[in-house]
């Protein structure tokens, strides 16, 4: 009997550590809110001085983004305008000028930007940053994402903005250009209202203070 | 993904069925031993067959002539000199107790029996203990830089141990232990050119396997054995920042050794195991110096 007492005990001390322990557990991101994460990476300060920008230009659209050659999955762009006003609003209180350089200036050549930004939605199961993605269509922009120093990863319908400067590219037969800044606002569309997004883009321009417009607008 | 939680659940689930095996074995002999062998060396009898005669004067089976011859007086059954025993010896030979004598005696005799019990395994050659198991519960406040990075007291962890007595107040043995801290946050983090916003949650695990030393101030034996130990090896880290769709991780092995001062409670049903050490690794690479100050509540089986 004793020793039945005793095996009783130390079987109950262990199911009641256990209990114990898994009382004090819980899911780390459980809710809508804890998926959304704003990412902003920067270019070296040594490398890129973003004081040099002064002009943008940004296509009218928002890109699927999906391996060059493949079929991009269907994402919903239901809030594209709102996105791209934003962006552009965004942009504009930090005293950059949109300008087009297709435009035709009455004769004049065009104004070409200092950089250029393109808004994209990850078309895609899982979107690594990493690799070389196209913007738009056979006349569009080719754009090289290096290794980050750390692991990004970017699920569908999750927002991209991407910055280039158009003086910086990669030699080839294709111009192909290295972003100097990059916000990802993670899977916004996939819970809730274009809110959510706005509130994203908003918190990647907040969160990185260096993007001011220089006076001269020369790099 | 698992969590450290799940890992624990199975561990412990795996340690169950072991735990149970280990307190099931019998630390006595079985209690049918007694019947199948003859009387026990112990048992309180009269030494000479004066003596029994002086003790049972009415009993006729004090008479008998198995009776008076003199028998090895450790043999001598203690149902000879009991007064409700007047039946059944002479139905039987007074050597050999019968059951119906057994109930008449056990009433008045029951602590002897279990005294008796006791000292049969006490005269029974027993195996040494010299094997120590240790299953703990590892609660954990980090110290140092380790708290820099995390300052938030850990409920989850757990220790195994071996120890082998090599003499009985100086045991060596081997042990893995585990504790994680997990510590959540919302905000701006910059990590060089990379900032994060959102739900952030740090994840700290220090495993630690090293070799044990320990010193008993009190030897085996006793109700309470209290000790000093060091174990002295290796750990490996692993800090964590977690978002919801990125993380950072960087790990490292360090040498680390952790002072260690507890008590043992042995002489009750779950021996019990209560401990605290420091625990120190040294810096590893970029990795910097950890302390962990260890509160451990657990179990300790001797075999």
């Amino acid at each position: 009997m004793t020793e039945k007492i005793k095996t009783s005990a130390i079987l109950g001390c262990f199911l009641g550590a256990a209990l114990l322990v898994g009382a004090c557990g819980d899911e780390a991101f459980s809710t809508a809110a804890d998926f959304q994460a704003t990412v902003t990476i920067r270019a070296d300060e040594s490398v890129y001085d973003f004081s040099g920008i002064g002009t943008y230009d940004m296509p009218d659209e928002v890109f699927d983004l999906a391996p060059v050659g493949t079929t991009p999955l269907y994402v919903e762009h239901a809030f594209d305008d709102e996105i791209l006003e934003e962006v552009a609003q965004q942009m504009a209180s930090r005293g950059f000028v949109r300008i087009d350089d297709e435009a035709d200036t009455d004769g004049a050549a065009p104004t070409e930007p200092d950089v250029y930004l393109t808004v994209a939605m990850v078309a895609q199961i899982d979107w690594t940053y990493s690799g070389t993605y196209a913007f738009g269509d056979e006349a569009g922009m080719y754009v090289y994402y290096p290794e980050p120093s750390v692991p990004l990863s970017y699920s569908s319908d999750s927002i991209i903005l991407t910055m280039v400067d158009r003086r910086i590219t990669h030699d080839g037969e294709t111009v192909v250009y290295e972003p100097v800044w990059t916000a990802g606002i993670h899977a916004a569309l996939a819970y809730t209202t274009a809110d959510t997004v706005l509130d994203g883009i908003s918190q990647a321009f907040e969160q990185s203070p260096y993007l001011q417009a220089a006076t001269g607008g020369a790099r | 993904m698992t969590t450290f939680l799940q890992r624990i659940l199975m561990t412990i689930t795996l340690l169950l069925p072991c735990a149970a095996l280990m307190a099931q074995q019998p630390e006595t002999p079985p209690a049918t031993a007694p019947e199948s062998t003859p009387a026990p060396a112990t048992e309180p009898t009269p030494a000479t067959p004066e003596e029994i005669a002086a003790t049972t004067p009415e009993t006729p089976a004090a008479t008998t002539p198995e009776e008076t011859e003199p028998p090895p007086p450790s043999t001598e059954p203690v149902p000879a000199v009991e007064p409700q025993s007047d039946v059944a010896p002479a139905l039987e030979p007074s050597t050999e107790p019968t059951p119906a004598e057994k109930p008449t005696t056990d009433k008045k005799d029951a602590p002897a029996d279990k005294k008796d019990d006791s000292e049969e395994a006490a005269a029974t050659p027993e195996k040494p203990k010299r094997s120590l198991f240790v299953v703990t519960w590892n609660l954990a406040a980090p110290l140092g830089t380790t708290r820099t990075f995390i300052d938030k007291f850990s409920f989850e962890g757990v220790g195994f141990e071996y120890r082998f007595q090599i003499r009985p107040d100086i045991s060596v043995g081997l042990l893995f232990a585990w504790n994680t801290f997990e510590q959540e946050a919302a905000g701006t983090f910059n990590y060089g050119n990379v900032a994060v916003s959102g739900k952030r949650v740090r994840l700290f695990d220090a495993m630690p396997l090293c070799a044990s030393f320990h010193y008993n101030v009190i030897r085996e034996g006793k109700k309470v054995v209290p000790f000093v130990g060091l174990d002295v090896g290796t750990m490996f880290t692993s800090r964590v920042a977690d978002f919801a769709w990125w993380y950072r991780k960087k790990t490292a092995w360090h040498f680390s050794f952790a002072p260690e001062i507890g008590l043992r409670l042995t002489k009750i049903a779950v021996p019990l195991y209560a401990s605290v050490k420091f625990n120190y690794a040294v810096k590893s690479g970029d990795m910097p110096q950890q302390t962990i100050l260890n509160f451990n509540l657990g179990i300790a089986w001797s075999r």
